[in-house]
């Protein structure tokens, strides 16, 4: 009797040791995954913010160049020139100068309001997808077309910032490929989700065949793309035919 | 009264006391633990004065005792699984095991003799269910620190009790009629298994507040 009290509790102990162990275990397991889940979204994040940053300069440092830069030489020149003896064409000449002057404090006042990231969180996603077409609209190459459906709702700091990196992706791929004359960003809010449609009537591209190293050689591509949707719990949904444009649908839950 | 059963019912009433006054924040697997603790100390009160003040055959309790216990065990593993689908089997099982309950009493194994194959089947589903439940402590990772976790000491309480059930229903049937003496051992050797379900019992209602997911959960 003894003895199978002696066993039965063995058992028991055993039994429940080896249990906690191995809870322990997979505990242990379950939180070094989700550090390292962490780390890996923590590093997409810095490499999103990185990237815009890295944008935003390469689009100052070239609307310096193109803009800024020349209209200033020109003002350099017509300074030069001024013929000081002859009052009213100096006149002129002065007030060419300062038109160009003017120009150039303009271009650097709209320069100055390039957003990056950090802005934002204060701005919001829609105010800085506008600014973005409104800067494609002024190239004089593209049409745009920025429709808003339902009201705006702001999403968390980080997933915002992905998402804009993902629409500037987008867009640049569409700069870079399409050879598009019209650019169309749809953006609807409803109650459990936002989505993004953008679409172009550029070459478009066979998304069966070809490979998507291929299509967009700047290594970001399609993949980065739906990497960072699927990063924020959302989904990405390409559809594009050969010479008949491309549409990038995105889904995106307020809560992941 | 012997010394086992007051030994049993001491214990029995000391967890029903220190569930009583430990239990503060009612959560509802609370009040099926304490339900089914006043379920043990009545039955086994009942069948004592049954069997040494009226002087009668006292199995008929066990038959009524099964049932109830099934329904109030039932419905604690209802709220504390999280698998709806066993949720729903347990749920759809209630009635099906009254009802196979009251066969077995009135037909197969009557009011005066020991309902043994209700209990193996009982002891059987409760084995899977606290086996089940196990299986999402470890796969949830419902708590922080394990051994801090009410309901895991709970549970491996019941998984003991019914083992030790299984096992001595098992074989007391058959015993009783082929050797009283191995009967008797084997019946006292069951009271291991009905202290320890109270002992892990205390040691579940003594070792720490529940954990926040459950209590969330819960709400």
């Amino acid at each position: 009797m003894i003895i199978g009290v002696a066993v039965v509790l063995l058992i028991l102990v055993g039994f429940i040791v080896s249990f906690l162990f191995i809870y322990k275990n997979r505990q242990l397991k379950y939180q070094t995954e989700m550090e390292s889940v962490k780390e890996k979204y923590n590093q997409e994040i810095l490499k999103t913010q990185l990237e815009i940053k890295e944008q935003t300069l390469k689009y100052i440092s070239e609307e310096i160049h193109d803009n800024v830069g020349q209209v200033l030489s020109l003002a350099v020149l017509n300074l030069s020139a001024i013929e000081l003896y002859n009052t009213d064409k100096a006149a002129i000449k002065i007030e060419n100068i300062t038109r160009l002057v003017e120009k150039a404090v303009a271009d650097l006042r709209n320069l100055s309001k390039t957003l990056d990231a950090e802005n934002i969180a204060n701005v919001g996603l829609v105010s800085i997808i506008r600014f973005e077409m409104d800067l494609l609209e002024k190239t004089g190459i593209y049409k745009t077309s920025f429709k808003l459906f339902g009201e705006e709702k702001r999403l968390n700091g980080q997933k915002e910032i992905i998402l804009y990196r993902i629409i500037q992706e987008s867009l640049n791929n569409i700069i870079k490929h399409a050879k598009a004359t019209f650019i169309k960003v749809n953006l609807s809010f409803s109650d459990s989700h936002m989505s993004i449609e953008i679409s172009d009537n550029g070459n478009g591209f066979d998304t069966a065949g070809s490979t998507e190293k291929n299509i967009y050689k700047n290594g970001a591509g399609i993949n980065n793309i739906k990497k960072r949707a699927h990063l924020i719990g959302g989904s990405l949904d390409i559809k594009s035919v050969p010479s008949a444009g491309t549409t990038i649908s995105m889904t995106i839950p307020y809560t992941q | 009264m012997s010394l086992l059963i007051k030994i049993y019912l001491v214990l029995s009433l000391l967890t029903l006391v220190s569930c009583i006054f430990t239990f503060r924040e009612k959560e509802a697997y609370q009040k099926f633990i304490i339900a089914y603790l006043v379920l043990l100390t009545l039955t086994c009160i009942a069948s004592v004065y049954v069997a040494n003040v009226m002087l009668e055959n006292n199995l008929f309790i066990f038959h009524i005792y099964v049932p109830i216990e099934y329904i109030i065990l039932s419905f604690l593993y209802k709220n504390i699984i999280v698998n709806a689908v066993i949720k729903k089997m347990i749920l759809l099982s209630i009635p099906f095991f009254v009802a196979l309950s009251v066969c077995f009493s009135l037909f197969i194994q009557p009011p005066d003799t020991n309902n043994s194959t209700m209990s193996i089947i009982e002891s059987v589903i409760m084995i899977f269910l606290s086996l089940s439940f196990l299986r999402e402590i470890l796969l949830f990772q419902q708590a922080t620190a394990l051994h801090k976790f009410p309901l895991f000491w709970i549970n491996v309480g019941i998984l003991v009790f019914f083992t030790g059930r299984l096992i001595t229903e098992g074989m007391l049937s058959y015993l009783v009629s082929h050797s009283m003496v191995l009967a008797r051992r084997i019946f006292t050797f069951g009271f291991v298994f009905k202290y320890l379900l109270f002992v892990l019992f205390i040691i579940g209602v003594f070792c720490g507040r529940p954990s926040q997911a459950l209590l969330n959960r819960n709400r």
